[in-house]
């Protein structure tokens, strides 16, 4: 379980810097202030609302079940 | 819209924007339905894996199916503004004194470059293929005498407007340079509009 976790955190991190990647190319970058912010909203709140979906599943997923069928 | 980022007026004379290009819709579009299809995949794996699993019993696994798929879907809506980001950031400005091209080139890769009307030797709109024909967009090809050598509009709409509009103010720079004395009078009277001596 703790490689589990430890390749779900390191998947976190790579999430996250996808995710800062992306908002500071729109911010800088962008001529039309408005499409940027309004863009950089969706995109995080998608973002947050997937993000938390995902680690619901992670954390329902039943590893001792797992490791016991594994072996 | 902030075009101070990308232009920095040098000359005295008021610059006018015409034109701010982005690539065609349907470029992008045609991106996305990649996208829409291969989540409409996953979604049906889903469906198909969660019912074999419940019918042979394994439930222990339609959890790890289960966040499999919205892994899957988070990694493709992040993909999915990458898209976004190297659309959207891909520019072509005309202004009534230069061409601006502001190209995305990945995400660490940024490319500005501009074009003085007075080096245009030559412009061709290009439109090809069915698609091309029913949406009307395509490419804009401005050969230069400068370093740049040729300066591409890629996959944008109304290729022939754009063509003809690079055209005319190309015209309108070598009309100005063959008459100075209508530059001199345009700053004289900015200069007056504005208050200074």
């Amino acid at each position: 379980m703790a490689t589990f976790l430890l390749m779900y955190f390191a998947f976190s991190v790579c999430v996250l810097i996808a995710c800062i990647v992306v908002i500071f190319h729109l911010m800088r970058y962008s001529l039309d202030r408005k499409v940027a912010l309004w863009t950089t909203i969706i995109f995080v709140s998608v973002t947050i609302i997937l993000v938390l979906i995902n680690l619901l599943f992670f954390i329902n997923i039943p590893f001792a079940d797992l490791e016991l069928l594994g072996s | 819209m902030d075009f101070a980022k990308i232009i920095h007026s040098t000359s005295s004379t008021q610059e006018k924007t015409y034109a701010t290009l982005h690539r065609h819709w349907f470029d992008l579009a045609s991106r996305f339905i990649l996208i829409v299809i291969f989540l409409a995949f996953i979604t049906w794996c889903t469906f198909y894996a969660v019912a074999y699993l419940t019918i042979s019993g394994d439930t222990e696994l339609i959890p790890v199916v289960y966040f499999l798929t919205s892994f899957l879907y988070l990694i493709a809506w992040i993909y999915s503004f990458f898209i976004w980001v190297d659309y959207f950031l891909d520019i072509w400005v005309i202004t009534s004194a230069r061409v601006i091209n502001v190209e995305q080139k990945g995400f660490f890769a940024r490319n500005t470059s501009e074009l003085d009307y007075a080096h245009v030797q030559d412009v061709t709109s290009e439109i090809q293929g069915i698609i091309q024909t029913l949406f009307n967009y395509g490419d804009v090809y401005v050969q230069t005498a400068g370093s740049e050598g040729k300066f591409m509009f890629r996959h944008v709409a109304t290729p022939e407007k754009i063509k003809t509009l690079v055209m005319h103010l190309n015209r309108q720079a070598i009309s100005k340079r063959a008459h100075p004395q209508a530059v001199i009078k345009e700053i004289q009277d900015h200069s007056t509009h504005h208050g200074q001596v």
